[in-house]
């Protein structure tokens, strides 16, 4: 599903470079679920970005399913965002001036699905998180947990075959991030190729795969089964 | 579809920031409110004038000697020889011949405009008498004292129209006989007011008022078609009197009926300029306004850019904003400029006159505006980079 080759970041700051990203070599299979771990500042979120369709890289390639996407245009990258990946931030990033039901469906206006059909994805979506009765409700009316169970609803709406979230345990308490984890691994579960990134050996161990990064680079790739991880 | 809830969004942002949304907006109201007013203001006193020179008539030509050449004068008979040489042209001529005179009936008195005219009075005005008759061409013959008088007259010297016909009233202490009373010419029937008249032969006021030689007349040309042949006419007419263009002046009420049009189409360009000009203003504050709302709205964008929204659809939702602020403006302007107009005209005795072309352009005008202004904000939302619009707090 995802194969990345030679992938290099770099800002050039003034006369020094920063290489966020250092040759990063990875393939991910269709219905993996990959925990991504690293210290801050190792380039997980440019990883993430990349993968994401968010950032193009400075050099080398990225191929999603099969396409090569590293060097695509503003709105094609718009286009495999919409219609393949569904995020889930951190932050939540909901739009504070709509409700659950209409963060939902916000993808699914920018693929041009028309209302009737659109609502029912979006209830269906908030259904299998849990907020269908909260669906009128607006952002700020809802808790940490609960703003993260939409914007997962707003990453599901559509049926992407990828989910990428990046540090979305970050902004929870242990027992709410334990609720979603249980989410994700439902969803993995149900055929969805899941990418996460955290700070969190707990929360990493759930994957079935971890890869770590260090400066850019990928320092270690192993199956959970196969081995135990150490910190 | 995408329209549809880019019109969605427009509107919830509006609604969002309400005092925002309106002082932005305000620009706009103001200009269209005051294009309205203006326009609709200058039409109605427009059609008000050109509605009391058609009831003049437009056949009418008048020459009038300049007021310092007013000395020099000519003969009325001149003037009669000149329409009767013109016949195929002219079909009346009426002098111009105007004075003031005390009236006088038992112990009541007052004074009254008395002009003094001919059998064709009729064909210069669309009034005639209610009672009795005008003056006619034996009146003017004989030189009799015969007076028409007005309403107002009638009402005060003899107590009712019918009571005044046939009896004697003293002009200037002379005694002249009522032959008519003149219709109602205003709603008042007050002194001073166009209803406190009288008429009397254009020879007796010569002889017996004193008013003096001609100094001016008016000739009835018998058609629109023979108003420039009668104009020329008149014009070597006078000038061989007074010998210098200068010194008298012709004119005919389809020529000032033109250079009013004129006028007022001027004014109106004039208007619909300044009116330009702070929508133009307006536009800036709304453009102002985008800017300010792109860059807060940055994460907001950048969330939107992350679920998939193209350049397209950022762009159509930011311009679907700025133009339905400055429509919405330009229809509150509308309607309240439409609404401020006719209280005005009611107040000023004009019947404002909002035609449908003004309520249109300014619609369209105030919208183009919108999206002018709205087009370099939206273009800059448009092509906000996502990971770092969603970086942004
Ligand atoms: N726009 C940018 N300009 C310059 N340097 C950048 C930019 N974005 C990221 N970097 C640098 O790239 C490196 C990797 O950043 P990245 O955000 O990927 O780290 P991270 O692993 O996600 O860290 P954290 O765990 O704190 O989120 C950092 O050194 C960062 O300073
Ligand atoms: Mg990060």
């Amino acid at each position: 599903m995802i194969v990345i080759k030679d992938l290099y970041k770099i800002y050039q700051m003034g006369d020094t470079e920063v290489r966020a990203l250092d040759g990063i070599n990875l393939h991910i299979h269709p219905h993996e679920f990959v925990a991504i771990i690293g210290p801050s500042g190792s380039g997980k979120s440019t990883l993430m970005n990349m993968i994401g369709c968010l950032d193009v890289p400075t050099e080398g390639e990225y191929y999603l399913n099969g396409k090569n996407v590293s060097n695509l245009s503003d709105d094609e990258q718009a286009l495999i965002r919409n219609r393949t990946i569904g995020f889930i931030f951190q932050q939540y990033n909901l739009l504070p001036k709509l409700s659950a039901r209409e963060n939902v469906e916000l993808p699914l206006i920018y693929r041009g699905i028309k209302l009737p059909e659109r609502k029912k994805m979006a209830m269906e979506a908030l259904e299998r998180v849990g907020m269908a009765e909260r669906s009128e409700h607006m952002p700020k009316e809802l808790s940490g947990g609960q703003q993260q169970r939409v914007s997962i609803a707003r990453a599901l709406a559509g049926h992407p075959p990828l989910i990428l979230a990046d540090e979305p345990t970050g902004a929870l308490d242990s027992k709410t991030g334990a609720e979603l984890m249980v989410m994700l691994k439902e969803l993995h579960s149900e055929g969805n190729t899941i990418v996460l990134i955290t700070h969190d050996n707990n929360i990493a161990r759930q994957a079935k795969r971890i890869v770590r990064i260090q400066d850019g680079k990928i320092t270690r790739d192993v199956d959970v089964d196969s081995e135990v991880v150490c910190e | 579809m995408i329209l549809l809830s880019a019109v969605k969004m427009a509107w919830e942002s509006i609604i969002s920031n309400k005092l925002r949304s309106f002082l932005t907006m305000l620009g706009i109201i103001i200009g269209v409110c005051a294009v309205i007013i203006l326009v609709s203001l200058v039409q109605g006193a427009t059609s008000k004038v050109t509605e009391s020179f058609d009831s003049l008539g437009t056949t009418q030509v008048i020459a009038t000697a300049k007021r310092s050449y007013q000395t020099r004068t000519f003969d009325y008979d001149d003037v009669e020889d000149l329409m009767w040489d013109n016949c195929d042209l002219i079909t009346g001529f009426i002098p111009k011949n105007s004075t003031s005179a005390t009236l006088r009936v038992g112990g009541s008195n007052g004074t009254t405009p008395v002009t003094g005219t001919n059998e064709y009075y009729d064909l210069s005005t669309d009034k005639t008498t209610q009672l009795g008759r005008l003056i006619n061409s034996v009146d003017v013959e004989n030189a009799s004292k015969v007076i028409v008088i007005g309403e107002y007259n009638a009402l005060t010297y003899f107590g009712s129209v019918q009571a005044s016909i046939g009896k004697t009233i003293k002009v200037n202490g002379l005694p002249f006989t009522v032959v008519g009373v003149m219709e109602k010419q205003t709603d008042t029937i007050a002194q001073y007011s166009s209803d406190d008249m009288a008429l009397v032969p254009y020879t007796t006021a010569v002889n017996n008022l004193g008013t003096g030689a001609l100094t001016g007349f008016t000739l009835i040309a018998k058609d629109v078609n023979s108003i420039d042949s009668v104009m020329s006419i008149t014009k070597k007419f006078m000038y061989d009197i007074y010998g210098d263009s200068d010194r008298y002046t012709v004119v005919n009420m389809q020529e000032m009926l033109d250079k009013l049009n004129e006028m007022t189409t001027m004014l109106s360009g004039v208007l619909a300029g300044i009116a330009g000009i702070s929508l133009l203003v307006a536009g800036i504050g709304i453009m102002n306004i985008m800017l300010v709302s792109v860059t807060e709205r940055t994460k907001e964008i950048g969330i939107r850019k992350a679920i998939g929204a193209k350049r397209s659809s950022i762009l159509l939702q930011f311009l679907v904003e700025a133009t339905s602020v400055s429509l919405f403006g330009g229809i509150m302007g509308i309607v309240l400029g439409v609404i401020v107009a006719v209280i005005a005209g009611k107040i000023i005795g004009i019947a404002a006159k909002p035609t449908l072309w003004v309520i249109v352009v300014s619609l369209v005008y105030s919208m183009a505006v919108g999206l002018f202004f709205g087009l370099n904000p939206a273009r800059k939302a448009s092509k906000l980079s996502p990971i770092e619009a969603l970086r942004s707090e």
